[in-house]
């Protein structure tokens, strides 16, 4: 340990001896470690870390609906009561609601929206949580519809708006209108399971007054799917063996129930913030860290070969202490505290950096329409992380110096300087890895960034620029299906009579949201049930023309399309022309199938709208259907407002809807650019990511080519004088030096173009249509190297031109 | 007679190169006595240097026997090589070989660093060397501020802070001026009259004069013992 103390101590000093050297380090490597510790954070708040206030979350597991197997999705009220009586592989089986919704809070003066989650009774009990104050839900509690007005709430609303009032459990709270009172508080942090943080739990048989407009059939219908279930495993009992049983359930729910439970099966994965998304998620953010890896890589192999060219410089150093009695191993402990000692200010500048990046990455995330639980905030683990990796780092990239210096024979080095061919052909490897891991990371941030320009440029059918939305649910104000529309109507009137309006149509669902909506299965009389999916959207008349969609054929919906008339649809040109080739659909008929019992409605084709993207900008082709607002009322509303004042115009309807009904909250307020960007998170993120950390690759891997570059020509200054003493002209020399450089680079770029071509087909999915091998990102990419690689080879290849003979061979 | 403190027989090293094996040294027979200063001598390419690494340890390719107090080197294993050549042999390079980056008592620190010496004795011998040698004040300076003859006067130090059994100098004025040289010199006599066998590699026969035998080599061969 003392000798450890004396070889700190000089690996402080030359590294202060070296300061661009130093500094130089420190910076590639605090980009580096900064980069995979800012990863590492988001993998371990996203895959890793359980939800707080949760027991032994390894053994929760999420419970889902597959259909034909495959999906995972949400599931019945009544296929989850079977589920949780039948079962005997699971200590208590619970169900909730994945996303929470908004919900009106009552208070003098107006209401206040908050985000509530309904949940079993023994949803608490399940997930092991405790209550901070007052009780959670239990066994005990009533479970018969509406009997339990009861609410837990959580820590932060507590202390948000209750000022952590200790008497809190038994007050009195009205929600959606409807009396509650405080069961209790849920301990600090505690959010549930999912990404989500609810502001307060509700009994899930307090349904109908959560979610007002809709029927208490989601308690009793098996064609309801609206829940997500979750579960513990007993003791002993594996996440294999409770599939199997669960896959037994299914498939008597299958046999019991052929019409609601038709293709159905239950799949189990273990707890995931995303409920049966964890490969997605683990995928995407197992990409990200394979990309901060690379650039860590690259500012290793950077280090690496320094340390190399380094060595050689200090072979004679190390051979003197070999021949002064310094064994194999004290020599590699010397190298290795060095490099260890170079790396230490590299990790405390990552942590900088990693925090940094964080900040850059939540800023590309738009604002989100629900609360999201999920931070990522550098904590001890992220530290112990890059501490971790500082040493892991710093003993491989010093390996290799270190392992080279250190072997026995001190005579040849102690007579001669020259570096031994082993040890050119070590650096030339690392500054090819390099260069290939540049390329790497460079093709995928240029194939991210062609699918963010394919997006941009991507015609969405309609013209989004401009469109203001302002969301609602109209159940929160008390109206219902009756009410509702009435209530739309006048708003748009008093809407479209601001000034700065130029025009202001609803509709229920907000184009490029990623979301779907359907209404029931469709049949065309005298034909087989459509078994394509159909997308629906419930829009105000003013639809087409406040989104500027033209109408390609009939007409669009008028006030004539009212309750009573007879049901009007419009079609997208993908439905006419699948439905109807070469006909005339106007005037064609639909029949909706509703619920078992119900007679199906007929819906009249009225029109044919242009195509349009309706989830997301790369989605194929889909078939699209529009019924007016009046006909098929919904609670949930998105009002689109064209006009060029946004702030000014989100305000003065906010006031409109506070003079027309203070109970009625606003939900949320977005421009449609910015509703459209959270589908495009994913390709922003990369093509940032990627990008950035492969331009500082191929900066690391420049130095690299130039320090490779400079050292051959000292090495070679004999040589290049005898050439030039021989006959050679400048060209001659210059050519000579850049061919050796740009043969390392170009061999690079093949290489790491093989593997971005190899790995690219993993994120095609992600690239909304361009191809994983782009011709145009790669060679833009190969390009980009060669001529920064051509740059980093020409100051020495200059500075070897100008060798002069005379001097270089006295020296000699 | 006494047992000699280095003695070789047959010591042999060569090379291969596309083919060709050139000799480097050839049937090298050495007995060294303790408490000898003995003189290395021969033209360019002799072999001296080489020699004396064997007889360092430095080099490890080479065939014949060689035992150093006793010692039978050339069947020992690396690790038991290394130990001897800590616990007898102290080195002095032509060229100094001091460590650059540390100061002139650090120089002098590390031999003692590789052999397990405590802090306490290591600084104690370390001020010792240093009043021994009249460069306390000097102790705080690098390599690189000191002239040929003193960074050289820091070598010898270093090659005897360790009490070495013998000390083997190659070429050890070869960078130095004639009054530098004579000081070292002077040195290496006052060492030997202590007791300590010096092998030294030498072109000068007035170094040569220092010592009170003389081996030449030409071509590798032993051509005369004087």
């Amino acid at each position: 340990m003392r000798y450890s103390w004396m070889d700190l101590r000089l690996s402080v000093r030359l590294l202060l001896r070296k300061p661009l050297f130093a500094l130089t380090a420190a910076l590639s490597l605090a980009i580096g470690i900064g980069a995979n510790t800012a990863m590492f954070t988001v993998a371990d708040a996203l895959l890793m870390q359980s939800p707080p206030g949760v027991i032994a979350a390894d053994r929760l597991v999420d419970i889902g609906r597959t259909q034909d197997g495959s999906g995972f999705d949400n599931d019945s009220y009544p296929n989850y009561i079977d589920v949780r009586d039948r079962t005997r592989s699971f200590s208590g089986v619970y169900a909730h609601d994945f996303a929470p919704r908004a919900m009106s809070l009552g208070r003098a003066g107006g209401a206040d929206v908050v985000y509530g989650a309904l949940v079993t009774r023994n949803y608490f009990e399940v997930l092991g949580t405790h209550a901070a104050a007052g009780r959670l839900f239990t066994r005990s509690d009533p479970e018969q519809p509406g009997a339990a007005p009861i609410v837990v709430i959580s820590h932060r609303l507590w202390t948000r708006t209750f000022d952590r009032d200790p008497h809190i459990a038994g007050r009195s709270v009205h929600l959606n209108g409807s009396a509650f009172v405080i069961a209790g508080v849920a301990e600090a942090g505690f959010r549930g399971t999912t990404l989500f943080a609810p502001d307060l739990w509700l009994p899930l048989n307090m349904v109908a007054e959560a979610m007002p407009a809709h029927s208490a059939d989601l308690l009793t219908s098996r064609g309801s799917s609206w829940i997500m279930m979750g579960a513990r495993l007993k003791d002993g009992v594996s996440l294999r063996d409770a599939q199997a049983e669960l896959t037994s359930i299914s498939a008597q729910l299958r046999r019991e129930h052929p019409d609601d439970d038709r293709g159905r099966g239950l799949r189990a994965e273990p707890l995931a913030a995303i409920p049966g998304n964890a490969a997605p998620v683990r995928a995407f953010v197992g990409g990200l860290m394979i990309v901060s890896a690379l650039v860590l890589a690259i500012a290793c192999a950077n280090i690496a070969g320094v340390l190399l060219a380094r060595a050689a410089l200090r072979r004679r150093e190390m051979a003197v202490r070999i021949a002064i009695g310094a064994g194999r191993g004290q020599i590699v402990r010397q190298m290795l505290i060095e490099t260890v000692v170079l790396f230490l200010p590299g990790a405390v500048l990552g942590l900088a950096f990693a925090r940094a990046t964080l900040v850059v990455l939540m800023s590309l995330i738009p604002a989100l329409p629900l609360p999201v639980g999920i931070t990522f905030g550098l904590g001890a683990r992220a530290v112990a992380f890059a501490a971790a990796l500082c040493v892991v780092a710093g003993v491989l990239s010093g390996l290799v110096p270190a392992l080279q210096l250190s072997t026995r024979g001190p005579a040849r080095a102690l007579t001669s300087m020259q570096s031994t061919p082993e040890r050119q052909r070590v650096r030339n490897v690392f500054v090819m890895a390099q260069v290939a891991a540049s390329v790497v990371l460079l093709i995928i941030g240029a194939l991210f960034l062609r699918a963010l320009q394919r997006a941009a440029n991507a015609d969405p059918g309609f013209d989004a620029n401009g469109i203001q939305i302002v969301s609602l649910d109209l159940s929160l104000g008390g109206y219902d299906d009756q009410t509702g529309p009435l209530f739309a109507r006048q708003l748009l009137e008093r809407v479209r009579a601001i000034p700065a309006v130029q025009s202001a149509t609803a509709a229920a669902l907000v184009p490029l949201g990623n979301q779907g909506l359907g209404l029931g299965p469709l049949t065309i009389p005298g034909r087989e049930p459509l078994r394509d999916p159909v997308d629906w959207n419930v829009v105000d008349p003013e639809y087409f023309a406040t989104l500027r969609i033209p109408l390609l054929r009939g007409r669009g919906f008028d006030a004539a399309d009212r309750p009573g008339a007879p049901a009007v649809a419009i079609v997208n040109e993908t439905m006419a022309r699948r439905l109807w080739p070469g006909e005339d659909p106007i005037g064609k008929q639909l029949l909706r199938g509703g619920l078992p019992g119900e007679r199906p409605q007929t819906l009249t084709v009225v029109g044919v709208a242009r195509n349009a993207k309706y989830r997301t900008l790369g989605e194929s082709p889909r078939m699209f259907l529009y019924v007016p607002l009046e006909q098929q009322p919904l609670p949930r509303l998105a009002v689109l407002i064209r006009t060029a004042d946004a702030p000014g115009v989100t305000a003065a309807v906010r006031s409109l809807i506070a003079s027309m009904n203070s109970n009625l909250p606003v939900l949320r307020t977005q421009s449609l650019d910015e509703s459209a960007a959270i589908a495009l998170v994913p390709q922003r993120i990369a093509a940032a990511v990627s990008g950035t950390f492969g331009a500082v690759g191929l900066l690391l891997a420049a130095i690299g080519i130039y320090g490779l570059t400079a050292f051959v020509v000292a090495g070679r200054t004999r040589e290049i004088a005898i050439r030039t003493a021989l006959g050679a002209e400048r060209a001659d020399i210059l050519s000579m030096v850049l061919r050796q450089g740009l043969r390392l680079v170009a061999a690079g770029v093949v290489i790491g173009g093989l593997i971005a071509a190899a790995g690219g087909r993993l994120a095609a999915s992600l690239l909304l249509g361009v191809g994983p091998a782009d011709p145009i990102a790669f060679t833009a990419a190969a390009l980009l190297c060669c001529a920064v690689g051509l740059a980093a080879c020409w100051i020495p290849a200059r500075r070897a031109t100008r060798i002069e003979p005379t001097k270089a061979l006295r020296w000699e | 007679m006494p047992e000699p403190l280095i003695a070789t027989k047959r010591i042999e090293k060569s090379f291969t190169s596309g083919g060709t094996t050139t000799w480097v040294l050839r049937a090298i027979d050495l007995d060294i006595q303790p408490g000898e200063f003995v003189s290395i001598m021969g033209p360019s390419g002799a072999g001296k240097s080489t020699l004396l690494h064997i007889l360092g340890m430095h080099d490890a390719d080479w065939s014949g026997t060689y035992t150093l107090c006793g010692q039978a080197v050339h069947e020992l294993k690396q690790t038991h090589r290394l130990e001897l050549q800590k616990r007898h042999i102290g080195f002095v390079f032509q060229s100094y070989h001091l460590i650059d980056d540390l100061t002139v008592a650090e120089n002098l620190e590390v031999p003692l660093t590789y052999r397990n010496v405590k802090r306490a004795q290591r600084d104690a011998l370390v001020a010792d060397m240093l009043d021994r040698f009249q460069i306390v004040g000097k102790k705080d300076l690098f390599p690189s501020q000191l002239s040929g003859g003193q960074q050289q006067l820091v070598g010898v130090a270093r090659a005897i802070i360790a009490a070495p059994t013998v000390i083997l100098a190659d070429e050890p004025t070869g960078n130095l001026h004639s009054d530098q040289a004579r000081e070292i010199m002077k040195l290496f006599r006052r060492l030997n009259d202590e007791g300590v066998t010096i092998v030294q590699v030498t072109h000068s026969e007035e170094n040569a004069g220092y010592g009170n035998r003389v081996i030449l080599l030409k071509d590798g061969w032993i051509v005369d013992r004087l």
